[in-house]
């Protein structure tokens, strides 16, 4: 029963990025994208992370590509060209990819002992000691990362605001006022 | 929480209230807030560098060594809180000039500087990756701030994909060197690669609480019991790609050149010195604590970097008439320099990249101070031909560029030529002699193109009309504490050699 | 029951299908998607290694990677705008005022 819904999961996550990657529109490979989280999640419940479970479809699929979709609304964005791609891409880069992947494989099948199984419900994560553990272990990292998040703030209202008087030479601006 | 452990993160603790602080004053004051906020940035940052002092003696560990306030991170604090005061003395003009916003300007400077502190501080790769990604997060914003200039979002647009991208790099090796471990404490995985740990106790052996319930423990669980040594290797090569692009070392420099020309200069002169800068401090506190006992050889890694960074770097830069490229591709090259010492894998060999980092901050601020007042409005007066004549109509400013170009080039008298003595001499003592050989013939290489603008300047008569606008008072300073300290960095060295030399000494033994 | 090794090798799977896209796609936004779809390969390999060493610290760090991947998505998507205003178009290959 687990191997089953792991690979069905696996499956699904897999087979929603190779459709992130064959989409032509950004919208396609936005929702495949949302896919391949919700698939994660499940697996994530399988692993017993519930917390991160429930924090990957509220933070990632709900916030972050409600954000990438609206976006993509915004600027109109049409199905993707085909365009000469750069050399490095066109003939290094399938070969770098395959390596890349043989060779991750290879070390973690070789390292990672074949005994170790994952059950169902054999380490339960209980959110309460997340929750302990964060404000205790990583407090720090914890009142750091707010930092990020302002910055991120104040980086994104300096960068996408619309001009004013005060600010700004150069090129004419197209707006609607 | 005890006050010890506040110490150990009040200049961060000072930087973000007061950047904060610049933030709200920009929205409240309407005349003349420019300065005003400039001026509270300065203080800020003088500010942290006093509370720097509470932190001598070195006190070691604080909040469960999740972070060091050892010399190693004092030396790196009073590097990055230097450059952002030189920083600050040459932006104001220029902001003005481009009309930028001052106070979102400062506040991400504040903002970057924090977490260029927190990098080099923290024992913890997580809070190393937050720290990264607070400078990194500010750095691309700062670098598309003349977002009305395409050439401007087009760098932040390409620093921000290829810096996201090798962030992703760094995090997996994060992931595969936490499998491997059991833990994130940089000394903790020193301890566990040593042998002296076992990594699946090894994440509870610095704190005694696992979340109130016991800890499951099953023989079966464990990563084979033993150190995996190709999943470390992997590991290396993963966390190697990330932090080779944040010093913009090869084969990971290519976006170096773009994002420095697009910049605006004051920023391409903190991401040449600071960011660099941080990147190394992470760097060296990584491989040489962490990876201490690997079984996998990085040297040799570092050794096909060192020699790349070096070549690319100086034979691109013969090519290059745009001066914020030149310098690009310079730092590159310097990269490389700092590489070979890292190379040395030795407690002198990080003594020198310490030593070169604080030479190369000083001879390269002064250089794009200059760059970033010839420039005009619009950055309009950025090529080589534009220096042409500079030594006849502003001896002084010429002056201040020549002394900085002679010390990139690495002439005697200067702070270059003292950190690429020391850099080749860290080498030699580690038998890297092929390895010295080809840093030399860079050395000489290099020395073509910044001649070049030397001659511009001094030897041709300008092709163009290129306006002299008297120089700011701000940046006067600036360019007489770069040419100063670069003068005095090559006469006297001994201070921040063996400064340098005892905070390396410090990371490799004590802690 | 399945073997550890095959989480972290559906991770592996993942994070080279995101570094595909990066290398092959040829939109901005979608570029940017593959990076989060990198992001999104770690964190799996975080919860897989947090359940075998029976550690909450790695589901800790995928919190953190979360939050840092949010701020990450703002700041991108703001610079992807001010390069659409400047130059109407998300095509990396036309985004190109400097040689590279």
């Amino acid at each position: 029963m687990y191997q089953l819904l792991f690979f069905v999961f696996a499956g699904a996550a897999v087979g929603f990025a190779i459709n992130l990657l064959l989409q032509r529109h950004p919208i396609h490979s936005a929702l495949s994208l949302i896919g391949v989280m919700a698939s994660l999640a499940s697996l994530y419940l399988m692993l017993g992370a519930e917390f991160i479970a429930a924090a990957q479809i509220i933070v990632y699929a709900g916030a972050i590509m409600v954000l990438f979709v609206f976006v993509i609304m915004l600027l109109n964005a049409g199905e993707e060209e085909r365009t000469q791609r750069s050399r490095f891409a066109k003939y290094l880069g399938l070969p770098l990819i395959l390596l890349l992947v043989t060779s991750m494989a290879a070390v973690i099948y070789r390292q990672v002992p074949q005994d170790a199984m994952v059950r169902f419900g054999d380490f339960p994560g209980r959110t309460a000691d997340i929750g302990r553990r964060l404000f205790l272990n990583y407090l720090l990292p914890f009142e750091v990362v707010s930092i990020v998040i302002l910055v991120a703030i104040i980086g994104t209202v300096v960068l996408a605001r619309k001009d004013s008087e005060t600010e700004g030479p150069g090129k004419a601006v197209v707006s609607e006022k | 929480m005890s006050p010890e452990d506040l110490i150990a993160v009040l200049p961060e603790a000072i930087l973000t209230v007061v950047a904060t602080a610049v933030m709200l004053l920009a929205a409240f004051r309407t005349k003349g807030k420019e300065e005003w906020c400039g001026f509270v940035t300065l203080l800020g940052l003088l500010a942290a560098m006093a509370a720097l002092i509470l932190q001598w003696p070195p006190q070691g560990p604080a909040f469960d060594g999740m972070v060091l306030a050892d010399p190693f991170s004092f030396f790196f604090h009073l590097l990055f809180l230097g450059i952002a005061i030189l920083i600050v003395l040459s932006s104001a003009s220029y902001l003005r000039q481009e009309r930028l916003a001052a106070g979102e300007y400062y506040a991400l400077l504040l903002f970057a500087t924090a977490g260029m502190g927190l990098m080099a501080a923290a024992n913890d790769l997580i809070l190393s990756f937050i720290g990264l990604e607070i400078s990194s997060l500010s750095s691309y914003v700062l670098v598309g701030f003349r977002r009305r200039v395409a050439i401007s979002s087009e760098s932040a647009l390409k620093y921000f994909l290829l810096g996201s991208f090798a962030t992703a790099f760094l995090l997996y090796g994060i992931a595969l060197l936490f499998g491997a471990t059991g833990t994130t404490r940089l000394t903790v995985i020193r301890e566990v690669l040593r042998g002296g740990l076992n990594p699946v106790t090894a994440g509870n052996s610095t704190e005694g609480i696992v979340g109130g319930s016991p800890v499951l423990l099953p023989a079966a669980a464990q990563l084979g019991g033993e150190v995996p040594t190709s999943l470390i290797a992997l590991a290396i090569g993963l966390i190697f790609v990330g932090l080779a692009f944040k010093v913009s070392a090869a084969p990971f420099q290519v976006w170096t050149p773009d994002v420095y020309q697009g910049a605006p200069t004051p920023v391409t002169a903190f991401l040449a010195t600071g960011s660099k800068a941080a990147a190394f401090a992470l760097f060296l506190r990584v491989f040489t604590v962490a990876l201490d006992g690997a079984v996998y050889p990085w040297p040799s890694l570092l050794w096909v970097s060192a020699v790349l960074s070096m070549f690319v770097g100086n034979l691109a830069a013969l090519w290059q008439s745009n001066m914020k490229r030149l310098l690009a591709y310079s730092s590159i090259a310097h990269a490389g320099y700092m590489l070979v010492a890292f190379t040395a894998n030795s407690a002198e060999g990080v003594a020198t990249v310490m030593f070169y980092l604080v030479a190369y901050a000083l001879m390269n601020l002064g250089a794009f101070a200059v760059i970033a007042h010839m420039g005009n409005q619009g950055e309009r007066y950025v090529a080589i031909e534009d220096y042409a004549g500079l030594g006849f109509r502003s001896p002084v400013l010429a002056g201040c560029l020549s002394v900085c170009l002679l010390s990139l080039i690495g002439i005697p008298l200067t702070g270059g030529f003292l950190g690429k003595f020391y850099v080749f001499r860290a080498a030699l003592r580690s038998d890297l002699l092929g390895l010295t050989v080809l840093g030399v013939l860079n050395s000489a290489i290099a020395a073509y193109y910044y001649l070049k603008v030397l001659v511009a300047m001094y030897m041709s008569e300008p092709t163009r009309e290129v306006p002299a606008p008297p120089v700011p008072a701000a940046v006067a300073c600036v360019l007489a504490v770069c040419a100063g300290g670069t003068l005095l960095l090559g006469i006297a060295p001994q201070s921040v050699l063996n400064f340098a030399l005892y905070a390396a000494q410090w990371l490799q033994g004590r802690m | 029951m399945v073997p550890l090794s095959y989480y972290l090798i559906l991770s592996a799977i993942l994070f080279t299908l995101g570094v595909a896209g990066f290398l092959f796609k040829r939109n901005i936004v979608t570029i940017f998607m593959s990076v989060e779809l990198m992001l999104n390969a770690v964190n799996l390999t975080f919860v897989a290694l947090s359940y075998s060493l029976r550690q909450l610290d790695g589901q800790i760090i995928v919190f953190f990677v979360m939050v840092i991947a949010a701020a990450e998505a703002a700041v991108g998507l703001a610079i992807i705008i001010t390069v659409f205003r400047n130059r109407e178009s998300l095509n990396v290959d036309r985004i190109d005022l400097m040689k590279l």
